[in-house]
């Protein structure tokens, strides 16, 4: 005889879908936090081999030099151009330093921001810092693109 | 003086790529982890459940992000282990449409590129979505593979893999599971669909800085 229990029906339940976003900051600060910075044989820290996967990712990316002053500084700072939330969302992540980097990001640029687009790249350049893969310009074929476009 | 503010609360009804979602699951618990601080082994099976995997029409489960409850412990009848009720919350990855991703090249065929960003890599570039105009040729070094390249004022650029390539997020597919195995392509449970196409600033980084 066999008795069944409604227990053994083991389904996974989504009670909020999407609550919040996470900025690539808090991932990496989570990622952090958890010890994956520290372990260098990443057998040690409680590190899935795919979160280790993540943590390469987002440290090679603009989220690995920025703070949560930072982050919060620039979304307030940045008010005045009336950006949408995805816009400031890919500018954090993508963290343009030029005309031609910021271009994709945002709609309409021309027509919205005008002559204050350099004002806005200043902006992003001065308040997050470049991480170390972002200083490094490769010469040959990027000049002319830049100074074209 | 900067005060200490929430990032979610700033960025609530905002976008990412990555955020929250609150899940509760119903599960056994065997024998061998009751040892172990309850926390732990219920986190420990929720990251073996969950993690590195895709729930569908969600996105790919990063990680365990914490435990709100932990409810029961009951041992039903004909079972060797106690079941919990546990509600947690899980860091989801999904690109909004319209979010600008760094990638690296993994293949370029005929039909488009092929990127990953190492922790997810069925990103797509179909051929329309290519900078205008693109062609592609056969790579004397990797056989069924192209170089892609892009044609802008009479000057060529090549798309070769070296350095990151920004592209836009077109699409994100959970196509449904196959009934049989008709590719050799192993089944990919999510997609994203990008585009390379703007008037300046995608694709290899090194075209713009």
């Amino acid at each position: 005889m066999v008795l069944s229990s409604s227990a053994t029906e083991f389904v996974m339940k989504i009670l909020k879908e999407n609550m919040g976003p996470l900025t690539n900051f808090e991932v990496l600060d989570f990622l952090r936090s958890r010890g994956a910075a520290k372990d260098p044989t990443r057998v040690l820290a409680p590190v899935a081999p795919s979160e280790f996967k993540v943590y390469d990712y987002l440290v090679h990316s603009a989220a690995c030099s920025q703070t949560r002053e930072s982050i919060t500084e620039f979304v307030a700072k940045c008010k005045p151009y009336k950006l949408t939330k995805s816009e400031i969302t890919n500018i954090i992540n993508i963290r343009p330093s030029s005309y031609v980097e910021i271009d994709p990001l945002i709609e309409n640029l021309d027509s919205r921001l005008g002559e204050s687009v350099e004002e806005l790249v200043e902006l992003v350049v001065q308040v997050f810092p470049p991480s170390s893969e972002q200083s490094k310009p490769d010469e040959n074929e990027s000049k002319e693109l830049k100074d074209i476009m | 003086m900067v005060t200490f503010i929430n990032l979610f609360e700033l960025y609530f009804n905002s976008v990412n790529m990555f955020s929250l979602t609150k899940l509760e699951h119903t599960l056994r618990l065997q024998p061998h982890l009751l040892s172990l601080p309850l926390n732990e082994a219920i986190k420990g099976e929720l990251e073996g459940l969950f993690v590195d995997k895709v729930i569908a029409n969600l996105g790919l489960c990063i990680s365990v992000y914490d435990i709100a409850s932990i409810d029961g412990g009951f041992i039903f009848a004909n079972e060797g282990a106690p079941t919990y009720t546990v509600k947690f919350r899980l860091i989801i990855f999904r690109p909004f449409v319209g979010e600008i991703i760094s990638a690296r090249l993994k293949e370029s065929n005929a039909d488009g590129l092929r990127l990953s960003l190492g922790f997810f890599d069925d990103i797509y570039i179909p051929e329309l979505l290519m900078p205008e105009p693109s062609h592609a040729e056969p790579d004397s070094e990797n056989k069924g593979q192209v170089k892609w390249t892009w044609l802008f004022n009479d000057e060529k650029y090549l798309i070769d893999g070296y350095d990151e390539i920004r592209f836009r997020v077109q699409n994100v597919k959970f196509p449904e599971i196959p009934k049989e195995q008709k590719e050799l392509k192993p089944f990919a449970p999510m997609e994203i669909i990008g585009s390379l196409a703007s008037d300046g600033g995608l694709g290899p980084i090194s075209w713009w800085i």
